[in-house]
């Protein structure tokens, strides 16, 4: 589940920054921001920073080329997403959408890549998500989700995994 | 036998759109269809919650312009509190300008640079594979670097009025939280900042010029590519300025003759009505007098150059000018001529928030006005892709019990309808294949209306684009899609 942790654990002097993406309006759909709401209420190390917002943008690759490793948080609809959570590299990725206004995670790379020439250690942390309709409330398998992910968000930051001090 | 394609996202709540284009026998199209699944849940959303929250609340209902709901429903619970938007306090008024051009500026830079402008430098039937954002920072990196400080420069100027890049609080109904300090300002004026006001009118000057140029020499495509007649609506500022953030309602025909004109936003329902048809659960709005037949329109910036007399902007009425000389002064029915129109209003933005940023009176002043309270409000803004309605009525414990909204893709659904049949009659009609490049002309006609059809959820595991190929027994005959998997 969380394999990849070992590649995202932060070596000395790396900036790190946490991105959730979503929409609080539509229930699950804003997992991602509601583990940023979650991160901003503890301390956290100095080398950490949080974002948020409703999608990627292409001002996301400028962002982002401020970072050394870049863990991203989005809920998923996918019916094989992996509970509670799940942690995988992401790769830049050249795609074309369709009058989306919103870009993928690989597309926001590649971005980064050819505009500024930086290539962060990408990474998304997927919550599944079960409920899309317009309310603000969290269904209750998403909850638990979003409580796991954060809990073990905070102890891994806490943790030696974690070799910056904080 | 009869034929049907159809073009589907298949997104798994609202917020997708899907083309059916139906032959007859002879492989002629006899019918071309837009569906796009409207948002209609969010109004019983709203329903029951205090009115000083509505604000807030509807930047819910869209990732893309939540800055246009925030500020439509602050204008509309200003009636609910008694002072209407052209009486609240001239601090509050600025600020709020000046967070709705930053948005206006922010989105239409997005929609030029990273979707329409692959297709004018690349061409429309080029390789999908160049005919993207990244091919054109692969062709033209310092265009493309530009566009993402212009992005960023709007979005600055956004979290400065609004409080917050997402779920802003600024404006509140009678006025806005807080004034503009000299220290946000500071750095979108500093001359060596890495973006800054001067700099942002002179490259969507720059901007513009790209289009001009790609227009000269491609005058038979930009110009006759699904281009058709229609009625247009908008704002104007009541001396008939291009007014993005107030005025009142303007509605001229295809020869330019004046439907309505002058009209208080709050009575807009004795000019405009909403029809219902049995194919869509979206509503085609029209215009009373004219009838449900005739009486659709387009808006958006193409709409609101055929409605309004003059851009109160030097560098953007310069433009202008121009741009009405092409079409002799008559409303403009080129659906192309929306790209041109919306790079205008890109210049009159930057010239506006330069502007602003210089107003002494937008870092003090009144913040607020109440009145005497009212128990129904209709707000109205001129977003980045159209006139956008919020309708609201109140109780007396202050809950909301009515919400009706009325947004811009609504009101061009007609007029995107006849863009994507142009596109079939042109390019489908008497094949018995989907088409090369049929996407590419469909997109290319779609996306010049700029549809918001991300207003939903939008989470992993989207398709955005999907061609099936249907006889009349809806037997699958053929499959194109585009994929977009992260």
């Amino acid at each position: 589940m969380v394999s990849y942790w070992d590649q995202l654990a932060l070596l000395s002097n790396e900036k790190c920054l946490i991105y959730g993406l979503g929409n609080v309006g539509r229930q699950d759909d804003g997992l991602g921001i509601r583990l940023i709401e979650k991160l901003e209420s503890i301390s956290l190390p100095s080398f950490v920073s949080l974002e948020s917002n409703y999608q990627l943008n292409v001002e996301d690759a400028l962002l982002i080329s401020a970072f050394e490793v870049v863990l991203f948080a989005d809920a998923s609809v996918e019916a094989e997403a992996v509970s509670p959570f799940s942690i995988r590299p992401i790769q830049p990725l050249l795609e074309m959408t369709f009058s989306t206004h919103a870009m993928s995670l690989g597309g926001v790379l590649s971005l980064c890549d050819e505009l500024y020439g930086k290539n962060p250690r990408a990474f998304l942390l997927t919550l599944p998500g079960y409920e899309w309709e317009i309310a603000e409330e969290l269904s209750q398998s998403a909850s638990l989700n979003l409580e796991l992910a954060f809990q073990f968000l905070r102890a891994q930051f806490g943790s030696e995994l974690c070799m910056k001090s904080l | 036998m009869s034929r049907k394609i159809t073009i589907e996202p298949v997104t798994r709540v609202e917020g997708h759109g899907k083309v059916t284009i139906k032959f007859d026998e002879n492989h002629r199209v006899i019918q071309t269809r837009l569906h796009i699944v409207e948002f209609r849940g969010f109004e019983k959303f709203v329903q029951g919650r205090p009115y000083w929250e509505a604000p807030v609340l509807v930047q819910r209902l869209c990732g893309i312009c939540p800055v246009s709901h925030h500020l439509c429903a602050a204008k509309a619970m200003d009636v609910i509190v008694g002072t209407p938007s052209d009486q609240i306090p001239r601090t509050a008024d600025k600020m709020r300008r000046l967070m709705h051009y930053g948005q206006v500026f922010q989105s239409h830079v997005l929609h030029f640079f990273h979707l329409a402008s692959p297709d004018l430098l690349f061409g429309v039937d080029s390789d999908p594979i160049k005919r993207n954002i990244i091919g054109v920072i692969q062709d033209f990196p310092e265009l493309a670097k530009k566009a993402v400080l212009m992005r960023k420069f709007g979005q600055e100027v956004i979290r400065i009025t609004a409080g917050k890049k997402i779920h802003g609080t600024g404006a509140i109904p009678g006025g806005i939280n807080k004034s503009l300090t000299y220290k946000e300002r500071d750095q979108l004026i500093q001359e060596d900042s890495e973006f800054n006001a001067d700099l942002m009118v002179q490259w969507a000057e720059e901007g513009l010029a790209l289009f001009k140029g790609y227009h000269k020499k491609n005058k038979d495509f930009v110009d006759k590519f699904a281009a058709f007649p229609s009625n247009y609506m908008s704002l104007v500022r009541k001396d008939g300025a291009l007014d993005l953030y107030h005025g009142v309602l303007r509605a001229v025909d295809h020869a330019g003759n004046k439907i309505f004109d002058q009209v208080d936003y709050q009575d807009y329902t004795n000019y405009l009505s909403e029809e219902i048809r049995s194919w869509t659960y979206m509503k085609f709005p029209f215009i009373k007098s004219v009838g449900s037949g005739n009486g659709w329109y387009r808006v958006g910036p193409l709409a609101r150059l055929n409605t309004c007399d003059f851009i109160p902007t030097p560098i953007a009425q310069k433009e202008f000018e121009e741009y009405k000389a092409y079409t002799y002064g008559k409303p403009n029915g080129m659906s192309m001529h929306m790209h041109w129109a919306r790079l205008i209003e890109v210049v009159h933005s930057a010239e506006c928030i330069r502007e602003l940023l210089k107003d002494p009176e937008i870092y003090q002043g009144e913040l607020t006005r109440i009145g005497d309270r009212q128990v129904e409000g209709i707000g109205v803004i001129e977003a980045p892709r159209g006139t956008l309605f919020h309708h609201y009525r109140v109780n007396s414990d202050d809950l909301i019990t009515m919400c009706n909204l009325i947004v811009s893709t609504t009101s061009n659904n007609e007029g995107m309808n006849r863009a994507v049949g142009w596109v079939a009659d042109h390019h489908i009609s008497g094949r018995k294949e989907i088409p090369e490049g049929l996407l590419n002309q469909v997109e290319v006609a779609i996306r010049a209306y700029d549809p918001c059809l991300s207003c939903a959820t939008h989470a992993i595991g989207q398709m955005p684009l999907e061609v099936s190929l249907y006889d009349s027994h809806n037997q699958l005959l053929d499959r194109v899609v585009k994929n977009t998997n992260i």
